[in-house]
């Protein structure tokens, strides 16, 4: 059984996103463990302190108030977790990480076989814009494939191999295959992103040939241009489509996350995106 | 698992590596796809050309001359030993053959497999005690999905022996290793933990056993203290029946194994099949 982890923000926690979690866990077959973030680093101030010559230095000092304020928050949200877990029956298992959220999840991931995230996990309502988590820097450093939910459930019903030729990318598509073997998607789709206009599939024969093992029917789809408009474009109206994505943050496939449409990828909820790098 | 690539050489193809290949495919109910590597580079002889009237040199298989002919039916010949051994062991085959630089063809294979196995005595070119094994040493660093060298006879195995020295890639390669051949998680488990020198446990070893305890049913942890290749190498030796799987080739600690004698000693005198990868 896969070792799912789920990074929670436990100073906004909200039953339904568990249950999804759940949900979405139960159906790749895996055991969810929730880790709450609390971020306690962001409660420390840089409080200035005045030399009698006029200078000043800077100590590291705790908001003992804020940090009061969001003990409170926490607390709610680890009952409403207990009561959540009683009520829907759910047997998770809870690790409570206090310290830099993003370590903690990067951390977490190395043990893990799959991480899973809300995409509103970074911008959700919460007590303070630091409280903020990363999404970004979580997909960059995290030590195994991230599964990036949307926040309306739908059934996987396609996977969506995005592919431009290089190893990331069919690294992406072979963990997406090892490790999502149980979701049996009733369509396989590889969008090929022809960078250079090529008119030709990158390796067709050897692509077709791993495809041809895993999965009984396949279709090729092919974009020219700039790959992220063309991707986007290219998921609009497939509801319950799961897109893989290779090397976040390392080569031109994962950039256009780095760029102003990454945001709204990341935040429309568009469908569930699974990343991973070599 | 559904793709297993097995490389051979085209003129001699070792019966252990393939009977080794096919056990895991029955295993994952895998098809086996055998990659005859033929290194034609060898082959190639100065040859007269004209074009333009104008001579030149060029470099050609000289496919007239006997030697190459004879080659040609042992690749053969090969071929259909490869089709009767997979059918005779109910595994699933295709077979490419492969001609040109061999392990350049194998990496760019490598790319579109799930797994990649090799025999520990499969050499081209050079064949000189300095150069023995730089093939499967080029493979293991450049192959772009784990590798398993195969071993020189060949049991059932009984055990799968883990090595973790707290590092990411030793990590990553016991998650891969799982991934791919999730049909073991019965057999023992030996998890080796191999402590640093000056640390006092292994990093994180709470959550690397519990991980193991979600996979695997029968788990024995080791902690090894001292020298990490000393110990592995002696706790190695007396193992039979068993699978090593270990991370980072050619870019950690533990890999410090197979860039001295260690590696041909280790791989020679243990006889067991090796998994390693990297991130």
């Amino acid at each position: 059984m896969k070792q799912i982890i789920a990074g929670l923000n436990a100073i906004d926690f909200s039953p339904e996103q568990l249950i999804h979690f759940n949900n979405v866990s139960n159906q790749i077959g895996g055991n969810l463990v929730v880790v709450f973030l609390e971020n306690l680093v962001s409660d420390i101030l840089m409080i200035p302190r005045p030399y009698p010559d006029g200078a000043y230095a800077f100590n590291e000092e705790i908001d003992w108030q804020r940090l009061e304020e969001r003990k409170k928050q926490i607390a709610i949200g680890m009952k409403l977790f207990h009561s959540t877990c009683e009520t829907h029956h759910l047997n998770l298992l809870l690790r409570e990480e206090t310290g830099d959220p993003v370590a903690d999840l990067v951390k977490e991931s190395r043990f893990a076989d799959m991480l899973l995230l809300d995409s509103s996990i970074s911008n959700r309502s919460s007590l303070h814009h630091d409280t903020e988590i990363s999404v970004k820097s979580v997909l960059h450093n995290a030590q195994c494939p991230v599964l990036i939910i949307p926040p309306q459930l739908t059934a996987i019903k396609e996977f969506v191999f995005t592919y431009n030729g290089s190893y990331s990318s069919m690294y992406a598509i072979r963990q997406a295959t090892q490790l999502l073997e149980k979701l049996q998607p009733a369509k396989v789709t590889v969008l090929y992103v022809d960078e250079k206009n090529t008119g030709k599939l990158t390796e067709e024969k050897l692509l077709a040939g791993y495809l041809g093992a895993h999965f009984k029917n396949w279709d090729l789809a092919v974009c020219n241009g700039e790959p992220s408009v063309e991707i986007l474009d290219f998921l609009q109206n497939r509801p319950g489509s799961l897109v893989t994505l290779g090397a976040y943050g390392r080569s031109r496939l994962s950039t256009f996350f780095h760029k102003s449409e990454s945001d709204k990828i990341l935040l429309s909820q568009l469908e569930y995106v699974f990343i991973t790098h070599p | 698992m559904q793709k297993i690539l097995v490389a051979l050489d085209s003129t001699k193809i070792n019966m252990t590596t393939l009977e080794f290949a096919c056990y895991l495919g029955r295993i994952a109910r895998s098809k086996i796809t055998g990659l005859l590597l033929e290194n034609l580079e060898s082959d190639k002889k100065p040859v007269l050309r004209t074009m333009y009237q104008t001579t030149y040199l060029d470099w050609q298989p000289d496919v007239k001359s006997p030697a190459y002919q004879e080659k040609m039916k042992d690749i053969e010949n090969n071929i259909a030993r490869f089709k009767e051994a997979c059918t005779n062991r109910g595994v699933n085959c295709d077979v490419y053959r492969d001609s040109g630089v061999p392990s350049a063809e194998l990496i760019a294979e490598s790319r579109f497999a799930d797994l990649l196995v090799i025999d520990p005595d499969t050499e081209y070119g050079e064949t000189s005690k300095e150069h023995h094994m730089e093939f499967v040493r080029d493979i293991l660093k450049l192959s772009e999905c784990p590798v398993i060298i195969a071993p020189e006879t060949f049991d059932e195995l009984e055990e799968l022996i883990f090595c973790y020295d707290g590092s990411r890639s030793s990590f990553y390669a016991i998650k891969q290793f799982e991934y791919l051949l999730p049909e073991f998680s019965n057999k023992k488990v030996t998890l080796l933990e191999v402590n640093k020198p000056g640390d006092e446990s292994v990093p994180y070893q709470d959550r690397v056993r519990a991980w193991f305890r979600h996979h695997y049913v029968n788990l024995q942890p080791e902690i090894l203290y001292g020298d990490a290749r000393d110990q592995i190498f002696s706790h190695l030796l007396l193992k039979k029946k068993a699978m090593i799987v270990m991370g980072a080739y050619g870019r950690g600690a533990l890999s410090r194994l197979f860039k001295e004698s260690t590696a041909d000693k280790l791989l020679k005198t243990t006889n067991l099949p090796l998994f390693i990868t990297h991130p």
